[in-house]
């Protein structure tokens, strides 16, 4: 209200565009005579701030390029600001057209033909074709671009081989029909493939082509195909997101600008605290700290913006493999027994946290963690005969290894040190703890070279593939079991539902009772937002949840507003 | 003392240096300086501490309770306890251990290699002391802080490579120490005397040299007592000095300023006894000095 004359200045201009609107047409609130449209053409709610006054402030780390299909540790988060997807999932966990109008299964189930939206175009002018779309998966695919987590679209035809360099990437099962056609064909059925592909962020053929892989680090070349595109990007201080007035999609957006400041996960609560961010949407574990989370319990206005849910989220500790003591199964089966999850969950977590008996997060899909309770369980006593066993009585002899975490944020350091308790009160074996940092241990771990870590695997889309696929023999972790693979090969490529989910469930029992991994815990999400921050993150999806879901990968943002309470 | 040490000198009056000439006014000038006795009572009490820990403490440092996370200080916690439910009072009582070993050790190193060093550089002169002197100036350009940063990321961590990465630094101000002093010395009248009685090289350097250096090598060595275990400290505080469960007050404060805004405990109190050891060392090195070496504090 104090700024009463720059706001006049604003609705003018609102008022001016108004009407500009309405005399061109765009927008469908443009024929409503009270409603408010944005430079985007969307017209606001009822209870929005002045399109002046839509802007929303984060803040988090900061990547190297804001391109998934370059990199996924490194990249910018929000991939999807800036690009559009084939296909979207919803605050449901289900998946809905975005870029593809429609799409058809051929009756093998292995090629999928998606139709695309007509007059999509990137914020240049250039037509969004089916082109881009063939052109960012072979980007992928190519071993030169060194995309970090390739496997992920492996189930696409030829393309785990062009990207292990063993043949062409021209060889891929991915054909432009024409403009609007594109075709995807599998190695097998693949019943999840609409999930992946609405992980696939397409980049612009005519300008990466060109410029190379820096395009996506300035305005200038930064051409969008999202709701979003790119103001401006301050190293180390913020980037800044402008809605994005060609975007012909879905997903208008409401706020006009996105304010990403870059600060270390330490800096949120406070800069929440202090009222220059709107909100704390993340969802990985450093952003707020179980001390944040005392504060917040002990304070009711806090209590009333925050807002809990579990996560399909899933941490465990994986071992080596051949050349470790690891490779005796009695050896990771008396390490799973020996960590007591509820004490971790109660002490280091806060209560924050559901115990892990197996790989799926409870309600997530083909989940039933229930049946896996007494898999390994905590039992110090079995433990300790299992370890005798297997030749390290009372832990004698065991070869000295740190446990090893990722980049770990002050809690999961914690978590560590308590694991490191356990081992030694239950087994009697010395670990250490340490902390490295994410790029060096990603790239230790995909060599298999970790003995011992502490990690975690989080959905990207709503099917159990996502989580199973990673345990396969060749994947993220040394263990390997041929049942397993069998399994979750036969389940990847079942059409039907139950079934799947029946050969899961069996691949997970196998993953369990081997044991390839101790599953710990799923983490319980804790996010902050202001009372002004409105949309569909207010809704409660069908899973009984509201949450600012997939926060990473922006999703939501197009769908958020901020309301007239701002002040 | 000095006197006794130096029977050689005994019959030189003239050549008397200034160290041994006041044995009356030692304790004078000690109880004149009350900051020393302070900082002597301070030193006094972490090793009482350090000694007595198990007995003093109600729970060993390493040992959790998970039921018991999170406390603030209270009668049963009197500092409260961490993440995994440690005692803090335990852990910052055991830190003392670690500081004082780590203090201790690093400057026994540092005397073990700077001494003959300096002493052989000074004495020997020529060859010898441009090489040492080389050494020296090369590590010299590295702040201390940088050069254990630099040991401990080759090395990695643990206890051994903290006091090798601390102790590699901290030998040299004692080498150019012994060596200034062991020029000096050397040209002086009594060492003059004593060579032309006929002493050899080595009876010289030990007999009358060695005991005139004493008073400000123990100063160093005082003074490099506090600037070891801040330099753990430092190091444990960016978390590649000592791990935990082990009981470092850095590491401890490193930790507990993440949830210094709620449980402001965890990083208080480890911070203090970082304070309290840091000026307890200082000021008995600054009373030592005044006390032994009169020369340099002027």
């Amino acid at each position: 209200m104090r700024h009463y004359d720059g706001n006049t200045g604003r609705l003018a201009r609102a008022v001016w565009l108004v009407m500009a609107g309405a005399a061109l047409g765009i927008g469908p609130g443009s024929t409503v005579g009270a409603a408010t449209v944005n430079s985007a053409g969307t017209s606001l709610p009822g209870d929005a701030a002045p399109p002046s006054a839509q802007v929303l402030t984060l803040l988090g780390r900061e990547g190297t390029y804001i391109d998934w299909s370059k990199t996924v540790q490194k990249s910018q988060w929000h991939p999807g600001l800036m690009s559009e997807p084939l296909i979207m999932q919803d605050i449901n966990a289900e998946i809905k057209p975005l870029a593809a109008e429609r799409w058809t299964i051929s009756p093998d189930g292995r090629t999928w033909t998606f139709f695309l939206r007509r007059g999509l175009q990137w914020s240049d002018g250039a037509p969004l074709t089916a082109e881009d779309f063939e052109y960012t998966l072979k980007r992928i695919a190519d071993p030169q671009t060194g995309f970090d987590v390739a496997w992920y679209f492996g189930a696409i035809k030829g393309f785990t081989e062009a990207n292990e360099g063993k043949a062409s990437v021209d060889l891929i099962g991915v054909v432009t029909a024409n403009p609007t056609t594109l075709q995807i064909t599998t190695t097998d059925p693949t019943p999840y493939l609409p999930m992946l592909l609405s992980d696939l962020y397409v980049v612009p053929k005519h300008i990466v082509s060109k410029v190379g892989d820096t395009w996506s680090t300035s305005p200038a070349t930064a051409v969008s195909a999202g709701p979003f595109k790119l103001a401006s990007w301050e190293r180390d201080r913020m980037l800044v997101y402008a809605a994005n007035p060609l975007y012909r999609g879905l997903r208008k957006p409401y706020l006009e600008r996105i304010v990403y400041k870059i600060g270390r996960d330490e800096t949120l609560f406070p800069a929440y605290l202090g009222g220059e961010i709107d909100a704390i949407p993340w969802i990985y574990e450093g952003s707020v700290s179980p001390s944040d989370i005392a504060r917040i319990q002990a304070d009711p206005r806090l209590k009333g913006e925050s807002y809990t849910w579990p996560y399909y989220q899933t941490w465990w500790i994986a071992f080596g493999g051949e050349q470790t003591a690891f490779k005796d199964p009695r050896v990771r089966r008396a390490f799973a027994m020996a960590v007591d999850r509820d004490a971790i969950i109660k002490s280091v977590w806060r209560g924050m946290a559901a115990p892990a008996y197996g790989m799926l997060p409870p309600g997530f899909h083909c989940a039933d963690p229930a049946r896996l309770k007494g898999a390994a369980p905590f039992n110090p006593e079995q433990a300790k005969r299992l370890l005798a066993e297997a030749g390290y009585p009372d832990g004698k002899g065991f070869p000295k290894y740190d446990l090893l975490l990722r980049a770990a944020s002050p809690s999961v350091q914690t978590a560590g040190e308590a694991i490191q308790a356990m081992i030694k009160q239950n087994l009697g074996i010395d670990v250490g703890v340490q902390n490295l940092e994410r790029k060096l241990f990603m790239d230790r771990l995909n060599k298999h070279e970790l003995p011992l870590v502490l990690i975690p695997w989080e959905y990207d889309y709503f099917d159990a593939s996502n989580f199973m696929n990673i345990y396969r023999t060749g994947g993220r972790h040394p263990w390997s079991n041929a049942e397993y693979d069998r399994l979750v090969n036969e389940a990847n490529s079942t059409m039907s539902e139950a079934q799947r989910c029946a050969t899961y469930r069996k691949a997970e029992d196998v993953l369990v009772r081997d044991p390839g991994a101790a599953f710990l815990w799923h983490p319980t999400v804790i996010q902050l937002w202001k009372p002004w921050v409105k949309g569909e993150i207010q809704r409660r999806n069908k899973f009984g949840i509201v949450g600012w879901q997939r926060p990473s990968k922006a999703d939501m943002l197009p769908y958020i507003y901020i309301g007239r309470e701002k002040k | 003392m000095t006197a006794q040490a130096a029977p050689g000198t005994q019959r030189l009056a003239l050549a008397l240096p200034p160290a041994a000439a006041g044995r009356r006014a030692w304790a004078r000038r000690a109880s004149r300086n009350r900051m020393a006795l302070a900082g002597a009572a301070i030193v006094a009490i972490l090793v009482l501490l350090a000694l007595t820990a198990p007995w003093i403490t109600p729970a060993r440092y390493d040992r959790p309770d998970f039921g018991d996370a999170w406390q603030f200080p209270s009668p049963r916690h009197w500092m409260g306890t961490d993440g995994v439910g440690r005692d803090l009072y335990s852990r910052v009582v055991y830190g003392s251990r670690v500081s004082l070993l780590v203090g201790l050790t690093a400057q026994t190193i540092a005397l073990g290699v700077g001494l003959p060093l300096g002493l052989s550089a000074g004495v020997l002169g020529g060859r010898v002391d441009f090489a040492v002197m080389r050494v020296v100036d090369a590590l010299t350009a590295f702040p201390q802080l940088l050069f254990a940063l630099l040991i401990m990321v080759v090395l990695g961590s643990g206890l051994g490579n903290i006091l090798l990465a601390i102790g590699l630094h901290a030998w040299i101000p004692i080498c150019r120490l012994v060596r200034a002093q062991s020029l000096r010395e050397r040209e002086q009248e009594y060492a003059e005397a004593a060579r032309a009685q006929g002493a050899g090289r080595v009876r010289i350097v030990l007999r009358h040299i060695l005991p005139n250096l004493l008073a400000p090598v123990i100063v160093a060595v005082t003074l490099g007592i506090p600037q070891a275990i801040f330099t753990e400290a430092a190091l444990s505080f960016l978390g590649i000095g000592i791990k935990p469960p082990a009981p470092s007050w850095g590491q401890m404060v490193g930790e507990g300023v993440n949830h210094i805004r709620f449980y402001w405990h965890l990083a208080l109190f480890p911070a203090v006894m970082i304070a309290f050891t840091m000026a307890g060392f200082v000021l008995l090195g600054d009373g030592l000095r005044d006390v032994l070496d009169p020369r340099a504090s002027m």
